[in-house]
């Protein structure tokens, strides 16, 4: 095909305008966007939004799931801004959050690099690194309540030997969310996957550029591995906090909130209301106010992408608000 | 257009001087000694699940703690196996886990292209609204969806576990965005002057390039369809439809559980995924690199 | 030619295969993979597929069993029936064995047999009524009883049952219907109905030196013989009972508090915490003596590391569980046990007793046919071949029991367990797990040590009383 005018135009001048008159080539692409991401524009209609919006107008309601709903307004929400229980959750969640995150990417990161050094049996390593977030939660929750122990379990009979007396791990009011920010790091293979075909597409050239100017290892970790990984890393922490906002499963299993509501999460509160107090009313109200709050944060980290966050195939956009 | 140019990755080699081989060595001891200690931890749980496996009932929890069975009972496999028809379940799982793996990798890939490379005025919106669905707790539209599905008489089929699959995943998509957008643009540049479309593109530049995202994004889905209990527990009815993971908690009565045949068979059901992740490697390693533009 | 013509075939194959990057020995890897499922499936294929084959029970059970005829006309065409039940996977046997010969009796009866795990069951159930999608009959547990029955979606079944002469309600054990009695009618017939007794391990006790429980303990006895059983430390430490009253588990009051004459909360009413009154308090210090001054019970901390409870386990001399706890020790324990009843108080003998049920949702189409296969399930027949017969125990009609004397699954104790049901039982038991939620953290408290236990109970009064009085209305 011939390289029309157009074509060299399109290529080379930077993005339009918003609201300003688009070209036929920039309708056209944008065109194109609309019909690839259609498979998720219909999903989201459907098995999206539906569920949202529905989930949304039953918090306006005490709907007790088997009798009918009835509408009840902002009082919900009311209720949830005076219910101490609210706060407390929230509270713990933030706490079990951040530190899940913010350790997690750097457990997961390194436990990647490790995995990527060329040795004998990588393959077995690897698959020996991932079992963990594969297999059942009760052999996780048994293996780490033995660990656990504040008696005989491993790590105080470890800390015992320096004659430190070690703490009541998930007995303790103080420790049991330490104690399940440590557990869910050490089954992060997932993320850990993730990280391990990012450091596949880092170019072998730039090493070589770095080792020729004399760059050390640690220079070259700081300078190439993580820019040129930061797309990643930026994925693993917006979906880590969605994710450990939202997590109890292995909570309920390990500590069912206790001891004294200590390591009551928002999600396990959802839970409880929504299927042992069957207010999923309340339970909605409970989602939504979650959700606002997932979305600052979310946003949040957005806007700070641009100064740390480097793509190697960014297009050049005007439009900064929204674009990591 | 193939683009594979591949380097052998470059890592710390010898150099010429003691000093520098002694750090070699070093660090080559360091490296071995993390991932076997790191190993033997991560392989703790799954040699519990073996020895309680084939220990019989009243010594799983016996105490004191014994790490060895007294007696090897072998036919806990089998036992397990057969007291609920785990074939089934096996062939169900496998065609729900098929279709649903197959399904996220085009519907993820469409999307997934356009946030990356295709400009249009709403897009920081759409990508906001997917990062959106995934800020709600899935109990909560569990319901609603639910609804959904019974009224359209979807309930004791499989649908309501593969259609979502086929319209694409928040998680998904946006990993495999933030890996598009590490590639070089400069490669759909020239592609598009010599006149491929779109999606040409994406078929023979952007997807042979992200074979390691491909990978990670295949395990996931194939582990998380597979570990999927809320759905198949809500929507299957008759018990020939059930999955492995419904199975498998049907061990655990209100009265009575029985670890052993359910470890045994916890096992049995995990040799595929191992296998598979074994298998799936090979795009791990042999990660195709760029010597960038110079020619 | 031919030969010629697959072999280029797979030759060129295999160039295409290695053209992407697969080698031979991925190849051989994936055929391996496969081959494992194929193999796996072979194994499961061959021996029968969708029924149980391995079942601990005998299917000819039934035949010398009378089953009733019901007082509804058979249909004449198929009609299909959806029941939904909780079983595990072994007692899941008996359950189709029940329906196979049902289906013998009823050729036009197809029954469509559903199971869930139990943790996950009023999840699903619930759902499904949301969307409108219940099956015909469904599994209710006591806890969940009124729940189900106050907003109206559950079928009163008196109709049926005065009209069937021979149902006999008095045959029921006398705490079992209550649960799902309201405003008068009843709307779930009770497969079993079981109190708490206490059990012992002869191991321990021997070892101990001390005399095995009577029927004529008194507390005072259990708590001195709680004493002298509790020995070691660390991980050889034995203890003499296993768990305490908390209030994050009210069906504790019973046998705990009630023997003093003390409450949890006012029954039937359960609009007013009774927790902090004298007599509870005096009781709750006086068993917690066993953990804060003699170390004869569990700790949380020590509580924690096994998945099944120290009894079980055969590190605890005694425990206070329900008569349903037998087929687990059964299964599970690995010493000699029996059990006895739970010993007096200054103010009487009393244990807490449960049982589920069976229900018919309103929005089942054919009430006749699923009436039909309730009153033979819930028949003595029935329940003698569902739960006398497998040893699973104290079923809710009287008649049924003395099959389950004489089933060979059965324990020791059986007897003891009919005596506490029709004497000590009481069924007054709160479930309400908001209130229990609120009490437990508090406690929690107390157990670490941070309040005392009249401090606590007094916190827990202030903040359940709100949540009680909402009953009122």
């Amino acid at each position: 095909m011939q390289l029309t005018t157009e074509k060299v135009a399109l290529l080379s001048k930077p993005a339009p305008r918003r609201r300003s008159k688009l070209g036929r080539l920039e309708r056209r692409e944008e065109r194109m966007f609309y019909l690839f991401i259609l498979p998720w524009l219909i999903g989201f209609i459907f098995f999206g939004g539906g569920p949202i919006i529905a989930s949304a107008v039953m918090s306006f309601t005490n709907w007790q799931l088997l009798a009918g709903p009835k509408w009840t307004g902002l009082g919900n929400y009311v209720q949830l801004f005076q219910d101490p229980l609210f706060y407390l959750t929230l509270k713990n969640t933030l706490y079990y959050g951040g530190g899940t995150v913010v350790i997690g990417v750097m457990t997961s990161f390194l436990q990647a690099l490790l995995l990527n050094q060329r040795v004998h049996g990588q393959a077995f390593f690897r698959t020996v690194f991932y079992l963990p977030s594969v297999i059942a939660g009760i052999a996780t929750a048994f293996l780490w309540l033995n660990i656990f122990h504040p008696d005989f379990g491993l790590i105080n009979t470890v800390l015992g030997v320096f004659g430190i007396q070690g703490p009541g791990w998930v007995t303790s009011e103080y420790w049991v969310i330490p104690s399940l920010i440590i557990m869910s790091t050490w089954s992060g293979g997932s993320t850990m996957i993730i990280y391990l075909a990012g450091l596949q597409n880092i170019p072998a050239h730039l090493y070589e550029a770095a080792s020729i100017d004399g760059a050390g290892w640690w220079s070259k970790f700081w300078n190439v591995t993580v820019p040129m990984m930061s797309p990643v890393i930026f994925f693993n922490v917006v979906t880590g906090f969605i994710g450990s906002l939202q997590a109890f499963t292995l909570i309920l299993i390990m500590t069912n909130g206790a001891p004294a509501n200590a390591s009551l999460v928002y999600g396990l509160y959802i839970y409880r209301q929504a299927f042992q107090y069957f207010n999923i009313g309340y339970a909605s109200a409970l989602a939504w106010v979650l959700f606002v709050i997932i979305m600052v944060i979310t946003l949040v980290q957005l806007y700070l992408a641009k100064h740390w966050v480097y793509y190697e195939g960014e297009i050049q956009r005007r439009e900064i608000r929204y674009e990591a | 257009m193939r683009l594979s140019i591949e380097q052998p990755r470059i890592e710390v080699g010898p150099h010429p001087g003691q000093n520098a081989r002694m750090a070699y060595v070093l660090h080559k001891i360091m490296v071995y000694a993390l991932l076997i200690l790191g190993s033997v931890l991560f392989i703790l749980p799954f040699m519990w699940m073996l020895t309680t496996a084939l220990k019989p009932s009243n010594e799983v929890f016996a105490f004191p703690p014994q790490f060895f069975p007294t007696t090897f009972l072998w036919q806990n496999f089998v036992l397990g196996w057969t007291v609920l028809p785990f074939t089934q379940y096996l062939i169900n799982t496998l065609i729900i886990t098929t279709a649903a793996v197959i399904g996220n990798m085009i519907s993820c890939a469409l999307p997934a292209y356009a946030f990356a490379r295709l400009r249009a005025r709403g897009r920081g919106i759409f990508l906001i609204l997917m990062l959106a669905t995934m800020m709600i707790p899935s109990e909560i539209t569990l319901v609603p969806t639910f609804v959904l599905f019974s009224k359209a008489g979807l309930v004791n089929t499989f649908w309501p576990l593969i259609l979502p699959a086929w319209f694409g995943y928040p998680f998904f998509i946006f990993m495999l965005r933030q890996f598009f957008m590490t590639i070089p643009k400069e490669l759909d540049d020239a592609a598009r002057i010599e006149g491929a479309s779109h999606l040409r593109v994406l078929w023979s530049i952007i997807l042979p390039l992200s074979r390691p995202a491909l990978a990670a994004l295949a395990i996931f889905s194939f582990v998380g369809n597979r570990n999927n209990l809320l759905a198949p527990l809500i929507y299957l009815r008759s018990s020939d439809k059930f999955t492995i993971v419904l199975g498998l908690n049907l061990f655990h009565g209100q009265y009575v559980t029985y670890y052993n045949q359910l470890m045994a068979v916890s096992i049995l059901t995990l040799l595929p995924i191992i296998i598979i992740f074994f298998i799936a490697q090979k795009y791990f390693i042999r990660g195709v690199t760029l010597t960038g533009m110079n020619g | 030619m031919e030969y010629q013509y697959e072999d280029d075939a797979i030759r060129g194959l295999e160039r295409e295969l290695m053209r992407q990057g697969y080698s031979r020995r991925d190849v051989i890897k994936l055929a391996g993979a496969l081959g494992l499922t194929g193999l796996l499936s072979a194994c499961g294929l061959s021996t029968g597929q969708n029924t149980a084959t391995k079942s601990p029970y005998s299917i000819s059970d039934g035949s010398s069993l009378q089953w009733p005829r019901t007082i509804v006309a058979e249909p004449t065409s198929p009609i299909q029936l959806s029941v939904a039940h909780s079983w595990d996977a072994i007692f899941w046997t008996r359950q189709v064995q029940f329906d196979t010969l049902f289906m013998k009796r009823h050729p036009n009866i197809i029954i469509k047999a559903e199971n869930t795990p139990f943790s996950n069951y009023i999840q699903k159930y619930i759902a499904q009524a949301a969307g409108g999608t219940l099956p015909d009959i469904i599994y209710c547990q006591y806890a969940w009883a009124q729940q189900l029955i106050q907003p109206e979606v559950i079928e009163p079944l008196d109709d049926y049952i005065s009209r069937q002469p021979d149902f006999n309600l008095g045959d029921f054990t006398k705490p079992s219907l209550d649960f799902y009695r309201r405003d008068g009618k009843l709307y779930g017939i009770v497969y079993d109905c079981g109190p708490r007794m206490l059990f012992y391990n002869k191991q321990l006790f021997d070892q101990a030196g001390v005399k095995y429980p009577t029927n004529d303990w008194t507390l005072e006895d259990l708590k001195q013989a709680a004493t002298k059983l509790a020995s070691g430390k660390g991980r050889t430490k034995i203890f003499g009972l296993l768990s305490l009253p908390t209030s994050g588990d009210a069906s504790m009051a019973p046998g705990y508090l009630f023997p003093f004459g003390a409450r949890y909360v006012n029954e039937p009413q359960e609009t007013k915490s009774y927790i902090d009154q004298p007599e509870a308090v005096s009781a709750m210090e006086w068993w917690w003596e066993l953990m804060f001054k003699y170390n004869a019970v569990p700790t949380p901390a020590e509580q924690l590391t096994l998945l099944q409870d120290a009894f079980t386990s055969g590190r605890s001399a005694m425990m206070m569980a329900g008569s349903w706890s037998t087929p687990g020790l059964t299964q599970n324990a690995h010493f000699k046990w029996d059990m006895a009843l739970w010993p007096q108080g200054p103010k009487g003998r009393i244990i807490d007793t449960a049982g589920s049920a069976y229900m018919i949702p309103k929005s089942t189409e054919n009430k006749n046919v699923a009436w039909i296969y309730l009153n033979e399930y819930l028949s003595p027949a029935g329940q003698s071949f569902m739960w006398g017969m497998t040893g699973r125990g104290s079923p809710a009609r009287k008649s049924a029991w003395p099959s389950y004397f004489a089933s060979k699954f059965a324990p020791r104790g059986a007897r003891l367990v009919y005596e506490a049901l029709n004497n000590y039982a009481t069924n007054q038991i709160m479930y309400q797990p908001r209130v229990t939620d609120t009490a437990g953290p508090v406690w929690d408290r107390v157990v670490a040590g941070d309040i005392t236990i009249a401090d606590g109970l007094h916190q827990i009064t202030q903040q359940i009383d709100p949540i009680l009085a909402l009953n009122a209305s």
